[in-house]
């Protein structure tokens, strides 16, 4: 082969790799590599051969540093053994080495041809080749440097962000935690006071709860220590009235004076089992027999209970029982509350108006509400609490001893419940008793 | 009707055995009265006038609240006592005070009526005419 046709082939890039082996075999070498100088980073790089078969760019590196000013020829480290080479320098820093063979002097004259000739393209190539990798690497890197450059900003917005936040949060933090501190102080003291307050009302509560034990004693013993001599006195009034003769029994003023005794005998009998009762809702609170209550029946229990007083006072009754629940209550003081309510309204009807009593049941709110409206005598509402307290009464014309009122209330306050009463003289009163629902329903 | 062998009250109250008696006495419903301040007075009386069945009561008159051995106490012990004709015997509290838990315990103890006082002839006379004609 001509060197022509080798330099021709060498100008193909496609052909470029067969025809470096070609002329190695020519030469009588093994590989073929040919280094081109990169003129601004001034160092070697590969331009052509068979570069899988380098044991290391460095070493060939640091081999060609010492051999490029010369045409070397001596031997080289490859492919773990130690190889004959020759290294041929062309124009531009071009540089052949032929590795494992030892060619003439016309052999390598006609590489030096060849490498002259056909380095500047391969170093235009290299060069190229290299500008475009650079230039792909820097766009990569501006590329990366505008990704991390907007990272950066943002993270730094960010940071700039929960800096001012947080130093905003510190200063908020020390004002609450002075606030804070303020606070605990006061809360400290006023703890102390409320202990020392809770300790003087422990105190008290035991003297009441003391009190009051005390009370419930001495009435209950009174009344019953009472019984005893008013019956006795009820006994002998009865023997005595016996043992008179037929017509001092029978004359007018000893009628009249032991209807009076047996009229105070009575009358003192009914104080007495009042405070029992009394002491009896005080000690039992919410009543013994607490039970589902159909108020509605309790209603038509108690009105066929007064059906005498009823027809006496010619009254006419509404009962609206529809809404009356079925609530959960001692059925003694159900009985007591509208005992005590509906015979109040027969007794203080009016004279002048046929009585008429409305008996009805509503919600309102958490309480069931069992109303009994007349149209009798009214109070004066001015002295309110004096309705509800013990043996007053607002009228006295009527037989009464001043309790009904008073035990219902409490009867009602003991249950947690309430009542309000609205009224008019001479026009009527309304009475309310706010049942508080636990889980009774509608019947 | 005719009349009781005897009568027994039993009550701590003075003017109250005074009134029974006027009425009893007076009612001549009994052959012979006898009167005890408490509940043991009127066991320990029981058990001497065991001897005497002539003359051992028909109907006691029980007041619940005496010192040393009240009603309740009474009724106890009479349950331990054995003798002929024991179920004929008739007790009647007699009290001031209608407490219905008394009134359950009486009546599990065997008490045949329970009364408010003062006692009225027209109550004796029923109780006589029900349980002992």
């Amino acid at each position: 082969m001509d060197w022509l046709d080798y330099l021709v082939h060498f100008t193909n890039r496609e052909n470029r790799l067969e025809t470096a082996r070609k002329i190695s075999v020519l030469l009588n070498a093994e590989d073929l590599i040919i280094f081109l100088k990169d003129p601004e980073l001034n160092v070697l790089l590969p331009g052509i051969g068979f570069p899988q078969t380098l044991p290391g760019s460095k070493s060939w590196q640091s081999f060609l540093k010492s051999s490029e000013d010369v045409i070397y020829k001596g031997h080289v480290p490859y492919r773990d053994e130690t190889c004959p080479a020759v290294a041929v320098r062309g124009v531009d820093g071009a540089i052949a080495v032929l590795i494992g063979g030892c060619p003439g002097d016309k052999d390598l004259a006609l590489l030096t041809k060849i490498l002259n000739i056909t380095a500047p393209l391969l170093k235009q190539e290299q060069l190229a080749h290299l500008a475009e990798s650079r230039s792909m690497h820097s766009a990569r890197l501006a590329e990366k440097a505008e990704r991390l450059t907007i990272t950066l900003d943002a993270t730094r917005q960010s940071l700039m962000e929960v800096i001012k936040e947080n130093s905003d949060l510190l200063q908020l933090t020390k004002q609450q935690n002075n606030e804070l501190a303020a606070a605990n102080e006061e809360l400290r003291a006023s703890h102390e006071e409320v202990m020392a307050g809770l300790e003087e009302l422990h105190e008290a509560n035991q003297k009441l709860l003391s009190i009051n034990a005390d009370l419930d004693n001495f009435i209950y013993t009174a009344s019953h220590d009472l019984k005893a001599p008013i019956s006795n006195i009820e006994g002998l009034m009865i023997a005595m009235m016996r043992n008179l003769s037929p017509e001092s029994r029978q004359a007018p003023v000893i009628q009249k004076l032991s209807g009076l005794i047996t009229h105070s005998i009575e009358r003192f009998k009914r104080t007495i089992n009042d405070l029992t009762q009394i002491t009896k809702i005080q000690k039992e609170g919410l009543g013994e027999d607490l039970s589902q209550v159909d108020l509605s029946q309790v209603i038509s229990e108690v009105s066929a209970d007064l059906v005498y007083q009823i027809e006496q006072a010619n009254a006419i009754i509404d009962l609206e029982l529809n809404n009356c629940p079925s609530i959960h209550f001692s059925a003694k003081n159900a009985r007591s509350i509208v005992y005590n309510l509906l015979s109040n309204a027969i007794k203080y009807r009016s004279p002048e108006r046929r009585l008429k009593i409305r008996i009805s049941c509503y919600f309102e709110g958490e309480h069931q509400v069992l109303s009994i409206e007349d149209n009798g005598l009214g109070l004066d509402l001015s002295n309110e609490d004096k309705i509800y307290s013990m043996f007053k009464r607002l009228h006295d014309h009527v037989e009464g001893s001043g309790i009904g009122l008073y035990i219902v209330k409490k009867i009602i306050e003991n249950a947690k419940g309430k009542i309000v009463v609205h009224s008019k003289l001479n026009e009527g009163s309304t009475f309310l008793v706010y049942f508080k629902s636990h889980n009774s329903s509608l019947k | 009707m005719k009349r009781l062998k005897a009568v027994l009250l039993i009550d701590d109250d003075e003017t109250t055995n005074i009134i029974n008696e006027m009425l009893i006495t007076e009612m001549d419903v009994t052959e012979k009265l006898f009167q005890a301040r408490n509940g043991k007075e009127a066991i320990d009386l029981l058990q001497g006038l065991l001897k005497q069945p002539a003359h051992f009561p028909e109907l006691i008159l029980l007041d619940v609240n005496m010192p040393v051995m009240d009603g309740f106490a009474f009724l106890e012990a009479y349950q331990e006592m054995d003798f002929p004709g024991k179920s004929s015997l008739k007790i009647v509290m007699l009290t001031t005070s209608l407490n219905p838990k008394d009134i359950e315990q009486a009546k599990n103890a065997g008490v045949t009526n329970y009364l408010t006082k003062p006692l009225l002839e027209e109550t004796l006379y029923n109780i006589l005419e029900e349980h002992i004609r």
